[in-house]
């Protein structure tokens, strides 16, 4: 029996494979990415601004992105009547650049998920943040990516780019 | 880049069967405690936990491994001591459950350290939020602290 907490679980966990593909196949690049996003189910973009330059924010996503999002999840879940053991790996990848800075993460099920179409080289694309100088040293967040089951890797982008937080988030709590 | 394969060592998580039987306790028997540990946890909610662990890996001259023991951290403050002129990995973890144990998370964290015998370092650990940090200093001689960058096992090759 599936409880209401592993169906949206599930339902995170494969929202930047199944759900953001739409009609048109799943994104290959983080541009297609971005333009899939706002119209597919179960995302969301988001937009803030942060008091730090570009280039602070382009140093911090160097730094933590790799520490902090590369690295593989197992999840494990058994019921009486199933057994679920799922090796998720993630990949970051950060573009830094003087008009913009991108923080792409992506996600790739190696086990317990079937793909409705080849995902990219490195997994699905679940989130993309890019970052855009602004006036007075301050920098314009534009985030792509799942309206649920995110919140803490958002929380982490969030804290990187402000400086203010530079923890790593808990990718355990993904879908939760 | 590295691959994320490379990081699995680093960073595995694992959503069950994180119970601590069977870890040998760290004897921590040196003299010399060169490593201060500052621990802060919350877990965000009164129906979730968290706690930290330290595995203690001693580093030979081949950058093999060997597990030494584990310390709970489960007080704000604590001191242990590692083998000054060796190499040493600390390894974080991160455990978390929520309400009746239904869901578990492990985390982990990996600090490779070589300190020189007259070297002291802070460590400040910290799970907030379902956001985990740990933050390395070196106490230099002067009293002040210098942040020093985390290095995972792969520093000793």
């Amino acid at each position: 029996m599936m409880n209401s907490q592993r169906l949206v679980a599930i339902l995170a966990a494969t929202a930047g494979a199944a759900l953001i593909q739409g009609c048109g196949g799943m994104p290959q690049t983080a541009e297609e990415f971005r333009q899939a996003v706002p119209g597919a189910m179960l995302t969301k973009t988001d937009t803030y601004e942060v008091n730090r330059p570009l280039r602070d924010v382009a140093a911090a996503f160097q730094r933590k992105a790799p520490e902090c999002l590369n690295m593989a999840v197992r999840t494990v879940s058994q019921t009486t009547t199933s057994y679920q053991n799922i090796l998720t790996e993630y990949k970051a990848t950060v573009v830094p650049g003087g008009e913009r800075a991108e923080l792409h993460l992506q996600q790739l099920h190696k086990g317990g998920v079937i793909y409705p179409s080849k995902p990219p080289e490195g997994g699905a694309y679940i989130i993309v943040a890019d970052a855009y100088p602004m006036p007075g040293n301050r920098t314009r967040m534009q985030l792509y990516g799942p309206s649920i089951g995110y919140d803490v890797v958002y929380r982490a982008i969030r804290g990187w780019a402000s400086g203010d937080n530079l923890g790593c988030p808990d990718m355990t709590k993904i879908g939760k | 880049m590295p691959s994320p394969v490379r990081h699995l060592g680093m960073a595995v998580l694992v959503a069950t069967a994180v119970g601590c039987s069977g870890l040998k306790p760290y004897p921590n028997e040196l003299p010399t405690k060169n490593i201060t540990i500052r621990t802060a946890t919350n877990a965000g909610s009164m129906f979730a936990s968290v706690r930290v662990e330290l595995d203690v890996h001693g580093v030979d001259a081949s950058c093999r491994t060997q597990y030494l023991g584990t310390v709970p951290l489960d007080q704000p403050s604590g001191a242990v001591g590692i083998a000054p002129e060796r190499g040493s990995v600390l390894t974080f973890h991160f455990l978390s459950s929520n309400f009746l144990g239904s869901s578990r998370g492990r985390i982990s964290r990996e600090v490779f350290i070589a300190p020189r015998p007259d070297q002291r370092f802070e460590i400040d650990v910290t799970y907030r939020d379902d956001l985990y940090d740990v933050v390395l200093r070196e106490r230099l001689r002067n009293g002040t602290l210098r942040d020093v960058a985390l290095q995972d096992a792969k520093a000793c090759r």
